[in-house]
Formats: C-alpha cells, sequence, structure tokens
C-alpha cells in the first residue's frame, strides 16, 4: 500500500531516514522525470536535472522546510532547475539578431498549463494513476497495462473511467479556460 | 454494444485513427464539454513527449541505485604517480595519436554528403551545421550569416542598386535547413532540396524563389507592394503574405502545395490558375498536366517542419521514398505485392531510427529485409506464402 503526498513528508520530517527517502523517491521519480523532459525536450539533460534534484533535496534536507504541498514543491523545483538549464543553452547560442522575443512569453503560459496538468496526475490516487500513466503517457493498450500491473482488464477499464472523470473535476474547465490562448484545432471532421 | 468513451480519448490521446462510429461520439462529447479538447490536446502532447524516454529511463528502481552512488561522500585520496600510471599516459598518447590519424584519413574518404551554399560567382562553400560564421564571397564581402542550421540574410538593398546577385542553396537528404531572406521570409528546407533565391530584394518588385528539387515549407513576411512567388518549374505559387508547404521533389509525379494560412495562387505551366483557402491542397500531376484542389488536413502534411513523417493512407511506395530521403538511404523494393499497400503512420525521425521505422511497417504487413551499409532490400514474400495466396478461395 503506498502512501500520499501527505504521508510521505509527513514521515521525511519525522524520521529522516534513507527508507523513507526511498518511498519518496519511487512515489515522485518517473513523474518528474516526465516533466523535466517536457520542459527541457531532451531526455539525458531531463535525468541529470532530476537526479541532481532529488542528490539536492537529501543532502541539504530540504524536506524540512516545505510546509505546503510536496507534489507542488517538487513539481516547481524541477520546473526551475529545467528552466535554469535552458537559459544557460539559450546563452552559449545567444544571438541578438536570431532571438525570438516573442516567445519568451507564451512559454510560460504553455508551462503554467503544463504544470497544472502533471500535478493533477501526479495527485490521482496510486493504482488510478499507475494505470492511468501506462495507457495515456507511456501509450500502452488496456491489455498490455493490465499484464504490466498484474490487474483485469475491467480493472483497468474502471481505473480509466476514474482517472478522466478526477482529472477532468480537477481541472476545472473555466480555470482552465482561461489559461488556454494557443490557438489548435483537433483533427474531428 | 457500448463502447468506452475513455478508449475513444486513448486513441485521440495516441494518436491512432477513430471509426466512424467513435468520432461521431467524440465530437458530441467535445460539443458538450468545451474544456475537454484542450485537456485532451495536452495529454496528447504529454503522451508525445514521453515517447522521447526510453523504459529503462522509467526504472525508479535503477534510478535510484544510480543516485544511491552519488549520495555516498566520495573518498578522498591522494593521487600518487605510480610506475603503472606513467605507462598508461605513454599508451593514451599512442591511442590518441593514432585514433586521430584514422578518423582524419578515413573521414576525408566516406564523404558525407554536406550542405552547400553556391554564390553568385560560382563559388561553392560547405556549410558546417555545428559553427555560426559569417559567410563572405571571393572579394571579402560579407553575404550572410550562419548560425547552426540557419542561414540569416540581413543585407537591405540600396535605393539605386539594380544588381540582384542569386545564392544557391543544397540540402542534401538527411539534413534539414532554415533561411531568413531579407525582407524576414523564413523557409524551412527539407532533406534532399535545392533553392535559389535573391541575397536581397529590391523593395517594391516582385519577390521571386525557385525551388529547384525538394520540398519547403515558406513563411512569407507580408508586403502588399511586393508579391512573393515560388518557382518550381511545373508550377508557380504567388502569395502576399502567408504560411504554406511546398513539395515538388523532382523524383515524384505528384508537387503539392498546401496552404496553412493567408491566400496563395498556384498557376500551372499550362496556365490553369486555382486559388487556394487555408486547408486545401493543390495537386499537380506531372503526367497528365492536370492541377487540382482538395480539402485536406494540414498537420499531416507539414511533419517534416517538427522532424516527422506522417503518412496518411499511404502507398508503400511513397512512403520509401519519403524514408529514403529523411534517412538519407536506398530502399529496394523486391516485394511487389506490398507497393501498393497503403498505411497510416506517425515517426519521429530523430528518435527512430530506419529500422525502428521498418519494424513498425512489418508488424502490419510482415516482411522481411536485408541492409548493406545504406542499401536497404526488402525481400520477396517467402515461396510458401505467395503460393497459398494464389490457391482459389473455397
Amino acid at each position: 500500500m503506498k502512501k500520499s503526498p501527505k504521508d510521505i513528508l509527513h514521515d521525511l520530517q519525522r524520521e529522516r531516514s534513507e527508507a523513507s527517502f526511498d518511498i519518496f523517491f519511487s512515489c515522485y521519480h518517473n513523474h518528474v522525470l516526465l516533466w523535466a523532459n517536457s520542459i527541457v525536450k531532451d531526455p539525458d539533460l531531463a535525468k541529470d536535472i532530476v537526479q541532481d534534484f532529488f542528490l539536492d533535496f537529501w543532502q541539504h534536507k530540504r524536506y524540512l522546510s516545505i510546509t505546503t504541498d510536496l507534489s507542488a514543491y517538487v513539481y516547481r523545483a524541477i520546473r526551475n532547475a529545467a528552466l535554469k538549464h535552458l537559459d544557460r543553452a539559450k546563452k552559449m547560442v545567444s544571438d541578438e539578431s536570431l532571438k525570438d522575443n516573442f516567445q519568451e512569453f507564451p512559454l510560460y503560459r504553455e508551462l503554467d498549463r503544463k504544470e497544472i496538468i502533471y500535478t493533477a496526475i501526479n495527485n490521482l490516487p496510486e493504482k488510478c494513476r499507475e494505470v492511468f500513466t501506462h495507457c495515456c503517457i507511456y501509450g500502452k493498450t488496456y491489455g498490455e497495462t493490465a499484464e504490466d500491473l498484474g490487474v483485469s482488464i475491467n480493472t483497468v477499464r474502471t481505473h480509466m473511467t476514474r482517472a478522466f472523470r478526477l482529472l477532468r473535476e480537477q481541472l476545472h474547465p473555466s480555470l482552465f479556460l482561461l489559461l488556454l490562448t494557443r490557438d489548435i484545432c483537433l483533427e474531428t471532421n | 454494444m457500448h463502447t468506452d468513451i475513455e478508449k475513444i480519448y486513448l486513441k485521440v490521446i495516441q494518436n491512432h485513427p477513430l471509426t466512424f462510429e467513435e468520432r461521431r461520439l467524440l465530437v458530441k462529447k467535445l460539443r458538450d464539454d468545451p474544456g475537454l479538447k484542450p485537456f485532451l490536446l495536452h495529454l496528447k502532447d504529454i503522451h508525445h513527449e514521453a515517447t522521447a524516454l526510453k523504459t529503462s529511463d522509467l526504472d525508479e528502481k535503477k534510478a535510484l541505485l544510480a543516485l544511491k552512488q552519488r549520495m555516498k561522500p566520495e573518498p578522498k585520496k591522494a593521487l600518487r604517480i605510480r610506475p603503472w600510471m606513467r605507462y598508461a599516459a605513454i599508451l593514451t598518447g599512442i591511442l590518441i595519436t593514432g585514433y586521430s590519424w584514422y578518423l582524419f584519413h578515413h573521414t576525408t574518404e566516406s564523404n558525407t554528403p554536406k550542405i552547400t551554399l553556391q554564390l553568385e560567382d560560382g563559388s561553392v562553400r560547405e556549410l558546417d551545421e555545428s559553427t555560426v560564421n559569417i559567410i563572405t564571397g571571393n572579394n571579402g564581402r560579407a553575404i550572410v550569416s550562419q548560425k547552426k542550421n540557419t542561414l540569416h540574410y540581413d543585407h537591405v538593398s540600396q535605393p539605386g542598386e539594380t544588381s540582384v546577385l542569386h545564392n544557391v542553396l543544397n540540402v542534401p537528404k538527411a539534413k534539414t535547413f532554415q533561411l531568413i531572406l531579407s525582407d524576414g521570409t523564413r523557409i524551412l528546407l527539407n532533406s534532399g532540396s535545392r533553392i535559389r533565391y535573391p541575397e536581397a530584394f529590391h523593395p517594391g518588385e516582385k519577390r521571386i524563389v525557385q525551388l529547384l528539387d525538394g520540398e519547403a515549407y515558406f513563411t512569407v513576411r507580408h508586403d502588399s507592394l511586393s508579391p512573393f512567388i515560388v518557382r518550381t518549374g511545373k508550377i508557380d505559387v504567388k502569395v502576399l503574405g502567408t504560411e504554406f508547404n511546398i513539395s515538388a521533389y523532382t523524383e515524384d509525379s505528384l508537387l503539392h502545395t498546401v496552404l496553412v494560412s493567408g491566400g496563395v495562387k498556384v498557376r500551372s505551366e499550362g496556365g490553369t490558375v486555382r486559388e487556394l483557402v487555408p486547408n486545401q491542397i493543390a495537386t499537380y500531376n506531372r503526367a497528365s498536366e492536370q492541377l487540382s484542389v482538395q480539402q485536406v488536413t494540414v498537420t499531416d502534411h507539414i511533419a517534416w517542419v517538427d522532424g516527422k513523417m506522417r503518412f496518411v493512407d499511404k502507398p508503400f511506395g511513397d512512403i520509401l521514398k519519403t524514408i529514403e530521403r529523411s534517412y538519407d538511404v536506398k530502399i529496394i523494393n523486391r516485394n511487389k505485392k506490398l507497393q501498393h499497400a497503403r498505411f497510416y503512420g506517425d515517426f519521429d525521425i530523430h528518435k527512430e531510427s530506419v529500422n525502428d521505422v521498418l519494424k513498425v511497417f512489418a508488424t502490419g504487413r510482415p516482411f522481411s529485409y536485408e541492409r548493406n551499409g545504406n542499401v536497404i532490400t526488402i525481400l520477396p514474400d517467402a515461396d510458401k506464402k505467395e503460393h497459398e495466396t494464389l490457391l482459389p478461395m473455397p
């Protein structure tokens, strides 16, 4: 039985043990790796960023200073680290004449929107999150997901229905539409 | 039977084609819930981004072990030079010298095709995509600045200047390159393309570029006084300021112009003129010399701009040509039945190798192939199978 972010943080702060860190790591690693990769679009760089984050988190006992939501903290820390890398990369090839100044602003909006979704997925109940991640992020079929997680296809189906419902509730339409500026078209016709 | 709506969402996210019934259900859901569409599109993005990561990257146990290695405090040892280290140093020196000798002699021989720029005076410059550079003519005049895979012309022609100097950019197979012309127009060139254009446009005059071969995505800077014209030999495309894609490979029997936004006029060699509105494609058939216009899903035709190959109901023969150009390989298809089979598919050229791509096709319609350097031969069906299909159906 896995724990909620609240329990994980609580255990870290109380026990300060490597065992509690391991649980924290296993719970967040894959999801923050996806998140970092989504920002830097470079799997190797994303892996470095994530490893550096966890190392720093442990060595400097960052968990002691977290008072709010653990997930929100982790996602924002990864985002800041990733953006720092992007800035550095940009400086290395910086050439004013070729820089698209107008791109800066939409980048942050886009990130805000994505951060909300990534965090929302991460906050799904454990089993539900695993099923949803396998299907919708790793791109597996119901059958493959059932096999990977050792559950029945019917269970996968139930979790998917629940995951979509919970996500749609969490990502309240008005909030989400407000953030939506990108002109996009879904091929439905 | 009742279909799970989540299964349809999943298909959308994974970019699988929908049946008519599924499409109908989806459209209804989208209409009822305006927040659903952006939600699904973001999930589609997230899924797509995740494909860059390998399964082994997402193994948290392995990642934790790697981290534990770094969590241990590093043992501090003074470095003492031991006798064996001296030999190791000498050996390393020999290896490096030998390897650089090897590299020097072998890279010059293997001669991979380079991106080249031919100047008005006929001289040819090779462009190295990893550098930032200013390209100058033989007289030392600065012509264009290169930043990695972009050439940026910013020469503004002076009033009274009459001469027009042309450059020809040649992009070999398996590469793409971006051009920014003096008027700010951006042209992204696909692999195996050649384009001729002036170093600077004169204000108030027609802006003419020639797509000599290949495919290009144009983002034309609006200028109502100077129409922008792309010539391909068979068709001319005239625009005022817009985004569109032209595919005019000399080896292809069809030339395509797809309009993304704005408006263009396509004129064929025979004088037929068709005007396009966004989401339309003009197809010119070299054999029949006919120009026809159809409604299309634009994103299917410009996937290459993002480094992707997207095939929608495409004959295998055409698909092979695209693969050849994207990966700079030669593919010989000896499996005749496959040539006209139609496929759907989505690939990322930078993340998937040519083997990965062929394997995907082979799962749909089993075939085997041999690779010998840059030549890939798709083998004919095994005799037995060939024979079976000849038997009359019971």
